[in-house]
This record gives structure tokens, sequence and C-alpha cells, in this order.
């Protein structure tokens, strides 16, 4: 009995421990003397029996801190809290409890009622402003609601009050305005594209002509980067606007009309072949991009006007450009033109751009340009060879260098960028050779306009810096002949104070050179003029600000009879101070500005480089502001001026005031997303589809509580999803005997027209298992007797283990489909014990299979001793006592037979109870056995005796032989 | 001489190889000082419907000086009842218990490398089988290794490797609820009372039988009050985890000190987590 306990126990493993957990321990419980404990509203209850334990059922409310609730009850009573900190009773009525929230948490609460005990358990949450706010927080910062909001339609009203008076307070008036706009503009994200639009109404009275109109100035609306079916890209606009397709073919013109153009997101990223298209069609319209606010304009419109240009895309980054432009129902110039034809290209490549544009009007009188562009990280070089007919026009009528050709070149570097990649050296230049030749000089008339100027700034140690400049200009072959030459030098320093009250200060100094030469017939023209400057700037704590700046020059004329004198001298003297201030507390800024200046020794001449005048000017405003709702603003102006050439005084006065409004609805259009992905046989499980795993075809997707697909031959799904926040589960039923390898379902925020790709792994399996059992009758079959058997490992050639469990079985999933092999781990088997089954077992499987391999174990029962003389007739086998061969012992229906030392062994004894028999026969004659029967208890498990001996009593007749 | 790798596997709080202190190292924030590994979060429930798969990750920080390769291996998860009749945790191989859902994990990776200060998110996947229901359990270890340690065991037979190696695991507990079929139900048996006497502190005793097909969390306290009906002491018990087919123990002491008299004394067991049911026990003592 001792063996077989102690092997059972090293079997049965971990289900020992299982079994004799469910015995428990028997806890030592005190007899305590009972007497009852009054409390009010309840029963009272006495101690130590099982009517003291109830179990009851928990009911949840939700109640925010700060605040109170009313929790149905039946006569409530006594009550305790677990957490009193977290929420109290502050109240019992007959029928309620009175909860109140005190900080955020979970707390119980026990309340005996009529009905007897009930647990409520109470959530204490944020109070509802405070979670909104979180909540709004954490919303506002989902990729989903900014382009929401980017895409909610607003609108912006922008009013202005503006009253214009110059000359009033002084005697002599010169107009006074009173103009009153209205601008209200609208813009929102359409699933076709951005819709904007405009309506700009506007009062004007003017006080000398008394006479006031009010009038739409501009009206326009549009969809722009379109998404249509045939037109994506596009900007589509109608109403008043401002259209320029090229320099010579359609310079640019107001028109009220339609027009198509490609938008900047299908102009920034062309593809090969592809082609865009721009036209518009409408009337002329006077004005340029909007009206001059001077004067009434003449709003009529003149004639009609259609255009168009074809781009071709011949590679991403080469285009070629056709246009046709036309005017009909309109009265003509001579500049204009009635139609006008341009072809273009465009070529990029690395470092260099060429385009170039040539056209034609009605009259074939051709327009061209050339422009090669070379640019790397640190320069860029631009030139530009034109030729214009004498006569070119247009159907705006406006030409870029009408009657011009030659040569330009512009150059910006940054010289030191190459070497130690710095930007503190800056160069530009122009260079120019041009012959117009609308504006000849008759004596030069193969000459050409020369113009050279560049500079260079640069930055230096300490704060100071450097910025020299000079232009060459050689007009002599223009009508006007003449030539300048100019050199400018400035040189400043900054300086930067950790002050509590001076935070900046800056200063400088400058000198110019001004030499006009070779004019003619043109008095005072000709001259020398030099220039010194200095000046400087503190800024102080606060947003105080004051400077002053002098410039004196020298002026010399160099005709002989310039009088009355030759030699001036102009000076400007200017000094300024102000205020500017944004208020933390409130909204708003403010500003403040004084400036006077003084300019003396001018004498209008016609160099001389400044005003007449002496000017004291004011400027203060305010700004109101809100965030995301708009501002409040005024402005007023006044300035005196005294001339110093005689001129009449006279002072200007504005005012201006307005408002401008941002209201957003959040209204959108929604829009739907797309969910594609796949379906796919994972066949090494690693939740990634790799090549060669095929597709599912024919598998449900959907969304939860929306829309669904099936996948079609290669596994493929998609779909179409409004925006949001979204469940796509794969829901088909799995194929029999496979398994997920990745999430069958995902959250998905869906975007505006973009995709998510979720694709489904799923992986065939076969599941191995089995029945781990000490088979103890030896039947093969598990039945009432047999003992399960814990912890016996059984491992598969792919590499997955299993072990039994408590009730013997063992179960192997995510088995790959395919030739395997299953064996049980011998060393997980204990002493004692044999398998009634091959220790492996060769199997090939298809998904779904389920593989049986159940573990058979024997235990080992033997039993084996003497038969001998039991000479000392003592009973027992001593080692000098001979055994009796040829002995047989009956165990069951099986006989044995002692060997020469008289040893037998019985190797497979009967489970339970066995009986050995020895037959008196088989003795020698005259020797009587002391015992003939054994009675032995083999038990279930593994039994082995090596002393079960048979005593026999050696006849006399022997002893004496 | 034949290849020798000793390793030493310390069981210093969290970092725990043992069975009952790798309970604490899991459902406790992880702690560290410089040295070994850190995980985040220690306890992940997830619910989801049979057949359903499910995607979880641990973040894990490299709080060593060096860096640390990281085996991740799946164990059950389980209670045994130890000689007093309590319950202590065990780790068993995937697939031993009944309620386990350690079979049911594939892992990305089973091992990764981090570096010194920086962290890896290990990702795992559990595909719950479409004949699954009730609550199911496991804990995913995380155990670190240094890379230098990890070559220098890998010796040859001409160059046998020695090294000693102080290894850190910290283990993720994995509880999955198979939506709607869950039951937290159990029963309270053997409620004791040992009132406070001569030193001794007051002790309260039970055992809880899991009775329901998931893992409860038995979170308890006790109100005493006394023949005046005023409060006296309130205190909450030793929590107990538990799993299907549990019958554990649990006792708890209270040091602190009652007047002679009666009380009364109403205990409160929460089946936790998301309590729907209450064990109320209420019974009497008498302090000498």
């Amino acid at each position: 009995m001792f063996l077989f306990r102690r092997h059972c126990a090293v079997i049965a493993g971990l289900l020992a421990a299982f079994l004799t957990a469910r015995a428990g321990p028997s806890l030592y419980a005190e007899t305590l003397p009972v007497t009852p404990v009054s409390i009010p509203g309840h029963t009272v209850r006495t101690g130590g029996s099982e009517d003291l334990t109830q179990k009851v059922k928990v009911q949840s409310y939700e109640v925010e801190a700060g605040k109170t609730l009313s929790i149905p009850a039946s006569k409530p009573g006594f009550h305790l809290v677990k957490t009193p900190e977290i929420a109290v009773v502050a109240e019992t009525l007959p029928n309620a409890l009175v909860i109140k929230g005190l900080r955020v948490g979970e707390t119980s609460i026990l309340v005996w009622e009529a009905e007897g005990v009930k647990s409520y358990r109470i959530v204490v949450v944020r109070p509802r402003q405070e979670r909104m706010l979180i909540e709004k927080t954490v919303m506002q910062g989902s990729k989903l609601y900014q382009m929401k909001r980017a895409r909610s339609f607003k609108v912006y009203y922008d009013t202005t009050w503006s009253f214009l008076n110059e000359g009033r307070v002084l005697p002599r008036a010169t107009e006074a305005q009173k103009i009153y706009n209205h601008r209200v503009r609208s813009s929102g994200r359409t699933p076709y594209g951005e819709f904007d639009g405009s309506l700009f109404y506007e009062y004007r009275k003017e006080h000398e002509m008394e006479k006031s109109v009010a009038i739409p100035r501009d009206f326009w609306g549009g969809l722009y980067d379109t998404d249509l079916p045939l037109l994506k890209h596009y900007d589509i606009t109608a109403g008043e606007q401002f259209v320029s397709l090229s320099d010579f073919g359609f310079p640019g013109e107001r028109i009220n009309g339609i027009s198509l153009l490609p938008s900047s997101s299908r102009w920034m990223s062309p593809k090969a072949g592809q082609l865009d298209t721009s036209f518009f069609l409408g009337a002329k319209r006077d004005g340029s991009m909007i009206d001059n606010p001077a004067g009434i304009q003449d709003r009529k419109v003149k004639g009609n006007v259609v255009g168009q240009r074809a781009d071709y895309h011949v590679w991403k980054n080469g285009t070629v450009s056709l246009g046709s432009f036309h005017q009909w129902n309109n009265q003509r110039n001579e500049y204009q033109s009635k139609n006008n034809y341009n072809a273009l290209f465009d070529f990029r490549f690395p470092y260099v751009q060429l385009k170039g544009e040539g056209a034609f009007d009605n009259r074939i009188r051709p327009a061209a340009q050339l422009r090669p562009i070379f640019q790397n990280r640190w320069s860029r070089v631009e030139g530009r060879w034109f030729s214009v007919d004498n006569h070119y026009a247009t159907i705006p009528g406006t030409v870029m260098d009408r009657g011009a050709r030659g040569y330009q070149t512009r150059i910006d570097a940054f010289p030191l960028m190459p070497f130690v990649n710095s930007d503190a050296i800056m160069i530009d230049g122009d260079l120019g050779l041009v012959r117009n030749h609308l504006s000849v000089n008759p004596d030069r008339p193969r000459d050409y306009v020369k113009l050279a100027q560049g500079g260079v700034r640069w930055r230096l140690p300490y704060g100071f810096s450097n910025d020299f400049r000079m232009w060459f200009v050689d007009q002599f072959a223009a009508s006007f002949p003449y030539t300048q030459k100019r050199f400018n030098e400035v040189f400043t320093k900054d300086v930067y104070f950790r002050s509590k009250w001076l935070k900046r200060s800056s200063a400088f100094i400058s000198a110019a050179y001004d030499a006009y030469r070779k004019a003619r017939n043109t008095p005072g023209f000709n001259s020398t003029r030099w220039e010194v400057g200095s000046g400087g700037s503190l800024y102080f704590a606060g947003g105080w600000y004051a400077s002053a700046r002098y410039y004196r020059n020298e002026l010399k004329e160099l005709d002989v009879w310039t009088s009355p004198s030759k030699v001036t001298y102009p000076q400007q003297f200017v000094v300024e101070g102000g205020w500017t201030h944004a208020f933390r507390k409130i909204p708003m800024s403010v500003n403040l500005d004084v400036r006077y200046s003084k300019d003396a020794q001018t004498y209008g001449k016609i160099h001389q480089p400044f005003l007449n005048e002496e000017r004291l000017e004011g400027r203060t405003g305010a700004n109101f502001y809100v965030r995301d709702v708009g501002s409040l603003f005024a402005q007023v102006r006044a300035a005196m001026i005294r001339s110093n050439i005689g001129a009449p005084d006279q002072a200007e006065f504005s005012f201006v005031t307005g408002l401008q409004m941002m209201w957003d609805t959040k209204l959108y259009v929604p829009q739907s997303g797309r969910i594609e992905g796949a379906v796919f046989e994972d066949r090494n499980a690693n939740g990634m589809r790799d090549d060669g795993e095929p597709g599912i075809m024919g598998y449900e997707v959907r969304i939860e509580d929306g829309a669904k697909a099936e996948t079609d031959k290669d596994g493929f799904y998609s779909l179409k999803v409004r925006e949001g926040q979204v469940k796509v589960l794969a829901s088909g039923k799995l194929p029999e005997g496979f398994y997920f390898t990745t999430p069958n379902w995902e959250h998905i925020e869906v975007l505006p027209k973009t995709f998510s790709r979720v694709d489904f792994g799923v992986a065939p399996q076969i599941q191995v298992r089995g029945h781990v059992f000490v088979d103890v009758n030896g039947n093969k079959i598990f039945e009432k007797g047999d003992v399960p058997v814990a912890g016996i490992q059984i491992a598969l050639a792919s590499g997955q283990m299993g072990v039994s469990a408590s009730e013997g079985f063992y179960s192997i999933l995510r088995v790959t489909p395919g030739p395997n092999k299953i064996r049980v781990v011998l060393g997980s088997i204990p002493q004692g014990y044999k398998t009634l089954v091959p220790v492996e077992k060769v199997f090939e499987g298809v998904a779904g299979d389920v593989i049986n391999y159940p573990v058979i174990l024997a235990a080992q029962r033997t039993a084996s001793g003497y038969v001998f003389g039991d000479d000392n007739e003592n009973g027992k086998f001593d080692p000098v006592e001979k055994g009796i061969a040829g002995v047989k012992i009956l165990a069951g229906d099986k006989t044995y037979t002692t060997n020469r030392s008289g040893k037998f062994v019985i190797p497979d004894l009967a489970a339970a109870k066995a009986t050995l028999e020895l037959d008196q026969s088989s003795l020698p004659e005259g020797d009587m056995a002391v015992v003939t029967s054994k009675e032995l208890e083999t038990g279930t498990g593994v039994f082995i005796d090596n002393a079960v001996h048979f005593p026999v009593h050696i006849s006399a007749k022997k002893d004496s032989e | 001489m034949p290849k020798m790798i000793v390793r030493i596997a310390v069981a210093l709080g969290i970092f725990s190889l043992s069975l009952g202190t790798g309970v604490r190292a899991a459902e406790e924030p992880a702690k560290t000082g410089g040295f070994g590994i850190s995980i985040s979060p220690s306890i992940i429930r997830l619910a989801g419907k049979p057949g359903e798969s499910q995607a979880a990750e641990v973040r894990v920080w490299n709080k060593s000086a060096q860096p640390m390769q990281v085996f991740v291996e799946v164990n059950d998860l389980g209670n045994r009842v130890d000689e007093e009749g309590k319950l202590a945790r065990v780790f068993l191989a995937p697939g031993t218990l009944p309620y386990s859902c350690a079979k049911w994990i594939l892992l990305n990776e089973s091992e990764c490398v981090i570096r010194p200060g920086e962290y890896k998110d290990v990702k795992f996947l559990i595909a719950t089988p479409q004949d699954s229901s009730g609550g199911s359990t496991a804990v995913v270890f995380f155990r670190g290794s240094t890379v230098q340690n990890a070559e220098a065991n890998s010796g040859t037979a001409e160059s046998p490797a020695t090294s000693v190696e102080i290894q850190p695991r910290l283990g993720v507990l994995v509880f999955l609820d198979v939506t709607g079929t869950v039951q937290r139900t159990g029963n309270l048996q053997d409620f004791q009372v040992t009132p406070p006497a001569e030193g001794e502190p007051m002790k309260i005793q039970y055992v809880f039988e899991n009775a329901g097909n998931a893992d409860i969390l038995v979170e308890g306290s006790f109100f005493i009050l006394d023949q005046n009906q005023a409060l006296v002491a309130k205190e909450n018990l030793n929590a107990l985890r538990t799993f299907p087919g549990d019958r554990g123990a649990s006792e708890t002491f209270w040091d602190s000190t009652l007047a002679p008299g009666r009380y009364h004394l109403v205990a409160s067991f929460e089946l936790g987590p998301e309590t729907t049911e209450v064990i109320v026990r209420e019974t009497d003592f008498t302090v000498a």
C-alpha cells in the first residue's frame, strides 16, 4: 500500500492538489454565547446559524460628485457605507434613499429594508460639465473632429465704416468721404469640393459730389479642388474674378462669368500623360482686382470674352500648352486684339528649368519669350529673352514689353552656403539689355538700354549688419536719354539688453551717392547728390518705443543755367514714438503712434529726396477680439501738414471702425471613406499576409450595424463607410477547422475619402487530443475503476506539447495540417507503469480533423518468492534454506513453476486482489506445504512484492537422507 | 567538462519564479530600481464572443543599463490548495487547467531585444474557440536576460560557457470572459470570527467556493457595531482571487482593540470584478 500511495501521488500530481482542495480545511470555530444586538430598521439576527448568510444582487447607480441621487427603496432602515469618503446616505425617506456623491470613485452601500438586505453599488463620476469638457478635449484631439471642423460651413461677416476728411480742419477742403462696406463670405467642404462664396456690398457717399452709390462690389462663388467624376482637382468659379492664363496670350482680365481652372493640387502633382483644361467665359469688367475706392467706378460690363488652354504633361515635369482667347461685342482700341493664340512649354530637369511662350494676335503679330532657369541649393539664375512686336495687342489691352526685345538676367545667391552652410551673406543682381522700338533715341537707333544693379547684405558678429547696393542705368538708347549711377550703404548695429526697462536698441549710419548725367533739355536733371544719415531706435518694456533719424544731402545741379543756387542741402529730421500693447486679462490690444518730420532746404528740386513739408501725425486704435468669433476695431488718424514751398497748410482726419465676425455653423456634409482588406489563409499563422497565402472567397465582412460585403476570389473585400468610428468585423462563419490569426474585429476611425486596410488571417488547424489513464483491467477501455493520470506529456514533431490535466485529458490546438507525429514523453511516465499503446503515432490530418491518441497505461503488478524447505520451521525464508524446484504456483488461470533455486515470478497479477495457490501435488513426495494459498491486495496501481514465500516441511525421510 | 550553465533565478518580490510570490508580482505595478524589466499593464481583462479573436499589448521597459533579451512565455494560471487550506497561485503548462486560455494565445514574437531605457510593445492574440464559454485565464511571462549572458550561455564544447545570471520575470494576468456566458457566483462557508483576546488580534476566517465559471475576486469588508448600534470599526478583508472550482480559505487579522462587551459584525463579500452579487454575513460576538 505504501508503494501504491507513493506512485499515485506522483501520477496524480496536480490532480491530487485540486481534488484535495475540495475537501478544504476545517476551520476551528469558537462557540460564542449569543445575545441579540438590536439594529434599528431590520430584524434582529443571532449568530451561529446558516440563515445569517444572504446572497444579494447588486444594483448599480451613478451620481455626480457634489450632487444627490434618489434611489427607490422600501422602508429603508439601517445602512452601512463601505467608503463614506466617496458617497454617503444624505437622507433616508420612507420610500427612497438620498445618496450624495462626494468624490470620484466607487463604493457599496448595504441597506436593510423591509424586504431584506439590499446592496447598492454607487459610482461617483465627475460633474457633467467636467466630463463634457474632458470629452470635448479628447474629441477635439481626434483627426476626424479636426477634419469635420475644417469642412464645416463657416460664415464670415466684415463691415467697415470709414470717414475720411482731408482738409476740413483747416480752410482748404479737398475731399470727404463716407464708406460703408459689408462683406459676407461663406466656406465649407462638400463631397464635391471646397465651397467658397463671397458678397461684397458697398455704400459710398462723396460730400464734394453730393452723390452716393450702393451697389454689390463683387460677388462670386466657387467649388475648389473638386472631386467630381470627370473633374477631379479643378476650381470652378462663377461671379466676378480676375483671370490670367499667360504673359502674352491672356495677361489678365476681370470678368463677370465662369471659369474652370486646374486646382493647385492638380497642378503641383501632375502625372505623365495628364491633360489639364482651363476655360473661362464671361463679360469684361472694368477695374482690376477690386474697385478703386477713390471714386465711383464704372461697373458696366464691356463685351464678352472666352478662352481656353490645354496643358498636356508629356512627362511628369514636362508640359506643353496651347491656348486661344477671343472677345466679341466689344469696342476695341488699337491696343486690344480680338483673338490671341499662344503655345507654351515648361520643361523641368534637375537644376534646370526651361519654359517659354509664343503668341500672336488676330493680325498675326508675334510675341515670344524664353526663360532658362538654373537653380541649386544656394543660388538661382533666371534669364529671359523676349521679343514683342511693336503693335502686338491682347484682349485686355495690356502687353508686357510691347515693342521691346532684349535679354534680362536675375541672380540670387548665398555664396557662403556651399562652404560653411551659412546664409550670412546674400547677394542679388539684375542685368538687362533691352531695345524698345517704341521709345528710341533717334541718334542711337540700334543701341540697347543697359541696366546693371546689385547688392550684398551680410550679417556680422556682435549684432552688426551691412547692406550695400549699386545701380548703373544707361538709358542713352531710349527716347529720354540719360545715365544714372547710384551707390548706397547702410551699417546697422542691434543691441539686446537684459534690463527691466530697456529691451533693445538699434542704430545705423548710412551714405549714398546718386549721379545723373547726359540728360538733354531737362534743366536740373543732371545732378550729383551725396547723402549721409544716422539714427536710432529704443524699444522699452511694455511695448513702448522711440526713434529718431536725420539725413543730410548735398544736391548739386550741373546745368549752368539752373538757379538760384546750384548747390542745396536737403535735410530731414524724423522723431517718432509709440506704444503697442496686448492686454492679458481682456482680449484687447491698443496702439498709439506719434510722428513728427521736418524737411528742410528742399526747394522743389527734381532729385531732391524729401517732400516739401513739415508734418505732425498721430494714430491710435484699439482691437477687441474674441477667439473663433471675431473682432471689433477702430482706428483714428490725424495729421497736420505745413508746406515749406508755399503751398497752403492742410489737415487730414480719418476714422475707420469695423467688425469682423466668424460663425462656425458646425454643419457639414457627411462623407464616406473605404475599409478594404482581405480574408486570407495565414498558413504560417504569423498574423500577416505573406506571399503565396491565398485569399478565402465568399467570406462575410461587415460593419457592425452597417454595410457588409463578401470577399471575392482573391479574398478581397471593400466597404464604403460613412465617416466616423466604426467596428469592422469578420462576421462570416469560419470554415471548419480554421481559427483567426488576427483580431477578427477592429475599431476604425473612417476619415472622408480615405481608405483603411484591415486584413483578417485565418489558419487551418487540427486538434490532437486524448485521454491518459491507467487501464486497471487491461481491456484498453476507460471504464469505472480505471484511473485518470495527470502530468503525462505529449509532444508533436511540429513542436507543440500537451500535458494531461486533472481528469487525464489533454488537448493540443493549432496544429498545422500535414504529416506529423505524436509521441509520449517517456520521462513523464512514472516508474512502475508501462504503456498498452505504441508510444508514438504518425498521422496526417486536414483542417478540422481531430486526432485521437489515448495514452493507456498499465500498472506493473508482480509478485515473486521462493518455495523453500523451512528447516528451522520459523515460517520465514532464510538464506541458508534451500529452495524446491519444479513446484507449481497457480495465479488465476495461469500456472508458474519454481526454478532450480525454488524461485517463482508472477509478472502480471490481477488488479485489486490476487490469490496464489501452491499445487501440493507438485511438491516432492512427502513434503508438506505449510501455506498453500496467499491472498495479495494488489490494488489498481503499481504492486511489487518480492517476498511471497511458501515454506515447506521436508519429509523426515529426506532429512535422514 | 560538459557545458555547464548555472542560472540562479532570484525571486525578489516582483521578480518571482516562485509560485506564491509570483501572484503578487503580477498583480502589483512593477517596481524598478535600475535593474531588469518592467511591464504595463499587469492585468489584461478582455471580453468577447465565442469565435472572436482579440489583440492585446504589453509595454515592456528595459530598466537596466544593458541590452536585455526578453523571452515571452505563456502559462496556465490557477490556484492550488496548500496544507492550511489556503489558495496559492500556480503557473502550469498551457492547457493544463480546464479554464485556461493559454492555449488560445498566439504570440507575435517569443523573444526580442530591448535597448537600455527603451521599451517595446509586445503584442499577442487570443483566438477564442467557437465552443468556448465562461471565463478563462492565463499568464504571459516576460523573462529578461542580458544579451551578453544570452550569448555567453551559448558556449561550445571546446569552450564551455559558465555564467551566473539573475533573470527578472514578470507576469501579466490575462482574463478572458466570453460575453453572455459568464456566471460569477460562489458560496461562503465556515465563516468564523475569533474575538480579540489577551493581546491576540481579532481574526476573521472564511472559506469561499467559486461555484461559477469564471474568476472571482472576492473583496470583503466588515463593520462592527456595538450594543448601541454605533459603528465601532470598519475594515477591509484580504482580497481573494479564485478560479472556477476553487475552494479555499482566507483569514484576516484585525490588530485593534475593542472594549469588553457584545458586538454585532456585518461582513460583505463582493464577487467581482464588476460586482453583480454580494454575500452578506452577520454574526454576534463578545469581547471578554
